[in-house]
């Protein structure tokens, strides 16, 4: 999960990190009222989940409360990478006397936190990486010791920070490894972290990215989620689901609806039914939930979408797959009205079980198969036909 | 022969007493895996299908001589689960559940190193040695012994593949899902370096997906010389959404990677022959066992 930059600033302020004062606004005269509490230069932020705002021109310096009004009535009607901006930060400017690079992050590789450190900062990470390969340090943590003072200064020195700034950033440092582990973060950066003309510290941008295998022991994080009804139906029953946005060069393959037992066959299901043909409309993955309906809320989910030609519904698990079949047989006799071909394919332990399941249901609409080729062959054969009797 | 686990091999059920538990552990035991002991905390003393449960991981170790663990906890009680059978001096602990916080999962691998114990999981299909033992949710009859080791990052695909070969009358000696979370007790170059060792294993089909650098560090790996019998991989994903989860500062540490081009492109220059399509794996594997 992913925190937007103002969610992110206020964690870091609620544990004392200096951020900018500002505020939250969702419209134009919000934004002018923030300049009139304000005051000055201030910067307006378009609060989107994606780099590159300031590439795509959603941040902006204003200095009356008209000109506030003005760039916060643009901005709330532009997207950035496709991301609608439905919400501004509104922050005083700063006086930056340097921009430097802060961030903590889990290393899966190693399998621990890793702190990166530069004396330069402002600019993209990678592109920092590369212009300035000197200046960014970093060190991998020993969870059993945590982030110590020394190890702090010693990332300090080596990044050449101002002697003046280091005891500051020791502390800050110290923190933010805390916020790290606090609030199960798989990373947290503060790019830029200003350091002021008055020789203080400042986070000017943040981000945040949290682990969800640890939401279920985060409530705070959890209501910070914005998820549309179908990730938050998919949620409630345990089950994965991604739309794939169209791919307008793919115009006349049949789209197909996917489900599948496991994140592995779901993706495997898409690659064979793009190999047969078809475009895959979707990433489903119904594995942890099928003791618990998963596959009919999974097939609510699909049936529900009006651009779909076809459902291929192939797995292969240790599961109680007979529920799996029921699922689907009952979702199907819930929508009488959807005309499109439902290709099940379901192996594993209880397979026998399950077949007995769908070879009762009459269903025209319900198309057999045998195995994982033949299933993504068929869908993509059936899809191709225009009418489905029912 | 066989890698990691054997019809020999004592297990013992963290969470048997649970809905996972109670649905799994029978599918096991049926198969023949010895499972000689429960561990549920307050249902000590209570047995489910005649296996006695107790209330710690030493007691099961004490009175019944368990050697490894299945642990089908919460995913926010794995930590715990997993150190315990740990410090109990369990060799192999296979955990099974998802949802595991990675950062416990940091403590777990940190504590780990110190300990001769092989962790595969979590969010694992588990492992199985056809014809010996059972440890997961891997349907049996989707698989017979043979000389194919699998190693994977997916579930699914690890039944799918079993079964393809089965089809095509290729067996396997052991087939382990590793897990499909970031950070996970054994890597694929962990489980190939146990296969390159094991006499009974004359090929490897490697089901790697989208997302870390796993499948890179296999690449090196093979490139190195640690891995010298005929390997097969198939990378899932090619059609995944691009996700970076960890954004800019995540691909500065990851490198190049991640993607399914560029694993299925460092795994070619590495020698490792690669399926387009899962279906494709059962002939590649022919010709190599013929050769």
């Amino acid at each position: 999960m992913r925190l937007y930059e103002h969610q992110a600033k206020a964690i870091l302020s609620s544990h004392h990190i200096p951020v900018p004062p500002g505020r939250v606004v969702e419209t134009a005269e919000g934004a002018e009222r923030a300049w009139l509490d304000l005051g000055g230069e201030v910067m307006i932020k378009a609060q989107v989940l994606s780099g590159g705002r300031g590439k795509a021109g959603a941040v902006r310096r204003v200095s009356t409360a008209q000109e506030a009004r003005g760039v916060a009535a643009e901005l709330l009607g532009i997207s950035v990478a496709g991301l609608p901006v439905r919400k501004l930060l509104v922050e005083a400017a700063v006086s930056i006397a340097q921009e430097c690079y802060v961030a903590i992050l889990t290393d899966a590789t190693q399998a621990a936190p890793l702190v990166m450190l530069s004396s330069a900062g402002g600019i993209e990470i990678e592109s920092l990486a590369r212009e300035h390969p000197g200046s960014l340090v970093r060190m991998t943590i020993d969870v059993l010791d945590g982030l110590r003072p020394y190890h702090s200064r010693w990332l300090l020195s080596r990044a050449q920070f101002p002697p003046a700034a280091r005891e500051d950033m020791v502390t800050l440092l110290a923190t933010l490894y805390r916020i790290y582990c606090e609030y199960d973060a798989r990373l947290l950066e503060i790019n830029p972290l200003a350091i002021t003309e008055q020789g203080e510290l400042v986070a000017l941008d943040a981000r945040m990215i949290v682990d969800d295998n640890a939401l279920a022991r985060q409530p705070r994080l959890r209501e910070w989620r914005e998820l549309n009804p179908a990730e938050r139906e998919a949620e409630r029953a345990r089950i994965n689901y991604v739309s794939l946005p169209d791919a307008p060069a793919d115009e006349g393959r049949p789209r197909i609806g996917i489900i599948g037992t496991g994140a592995g066959m779901a993706m495997a299901n898409m690659d064979q039914v793009a190999y047969f043909g078809g475009q895959p409309a979707n990433f489903m993955d119904v594995g942890p939930g099928m003791m618990t309906g998963g596959a009919r809320t999974a097939m609510e989910i699909l049936l529900r979408r009006n651009d779909l030609d076809a459902i291929l519904v192939s797995g292969y698990s240790a599961g109680p797959l007979e529920i799996m079949a029921r699922d689907v047989v009952e979702a199907l006799a819930a929508h009488p009205e959807k005309r499109l071909p439902v290709v099940v394919r379901l192996q594993g332990h209880h397979d026998v079980e399950a077949r007995a399941v769908l070879e009762n249901c009459t269903d025209a609409r319900l198309h057999l198969a045998d195995d994982f080729d033949e299933a993504a062959r068929r869908v993509v054969a059936l899809a191709g036909q225009q009418e489905v009797p029912t | 022969m066989s890698i990691l686990a054997d019809h020999r091999t004592r297990f013992v059920l963290q969470g048997i007493t649970g809905r996972f538990g109670r649905h799994y552990g029978p599918l096991m035991r049926a198969y023949g895996t010895q499972i000689v002991a429960g561990v549920t905390p307050g249902r000590g003393g209570e047995s489910v299908e005649g296996v006695p449960v107790f209330d710690t991981v030493a007691e099961a170790v004490a009175v019944r001589q368990a050697e490894a663990s299945i642990v089908l906890v919460p995913g926010l009680a794995a930590r715990d689960a997993i150190l315990e059978a740990a410090e109990a001096g369990l060799r192999l602990i296979v955990a099974l559940m998802d949802g595991v916080p990675i950062q416990d999962m940091l403590w777990v691998k940190r504590r780990l190193r110190e300990r001769d114990v092989v962790l595969i999981g979590p969010n694992s299909p588990g492992l199985i040695t056809p014809g010996q033992c059972l440890a997961g949710f891997i349907p049996p009859h989707s698989c017979m012994p043979g000389p194919v080791g699998i190693v994977s990052r997916s579930g699914t695909l690890t039944y799918q593949t079993a079964h393809l070969l089965k089809q095509t009358g290729i067996g396997q000696s052991t087939a382990v899902g590793i897990g499909g979370d970031p950070v996970v007790g054994s890597t694929l170059v962990d489980v190939l370096t146990s296969f390159e060792t094991d006499p009974d294993t004359k090929a490897v089909v490697l089901l790697g997906e989208v997302g870390g650098t796993m499948e890179e560090d296999v690449a090196a790996f093979v490139r190195e010389g640690g891995f010298s019998k005929p390997l097969v991989a198939f990378i899932a994903g090619r059609l995944a959404p691009p996700d970076r989860p960890m954004g800019h500062a995540g691909a500065i540490v990851m490198g190049r990677g991640e993607t399914y081009e560029a694993k299925v492109e460092a795994l070619r220059q590495a020698g490792v022959a690669v399926a387009d399509l899962l279906t494709q794996i059962p002939t590649m594997i022919a010709q190599r066992l013929m050769t």
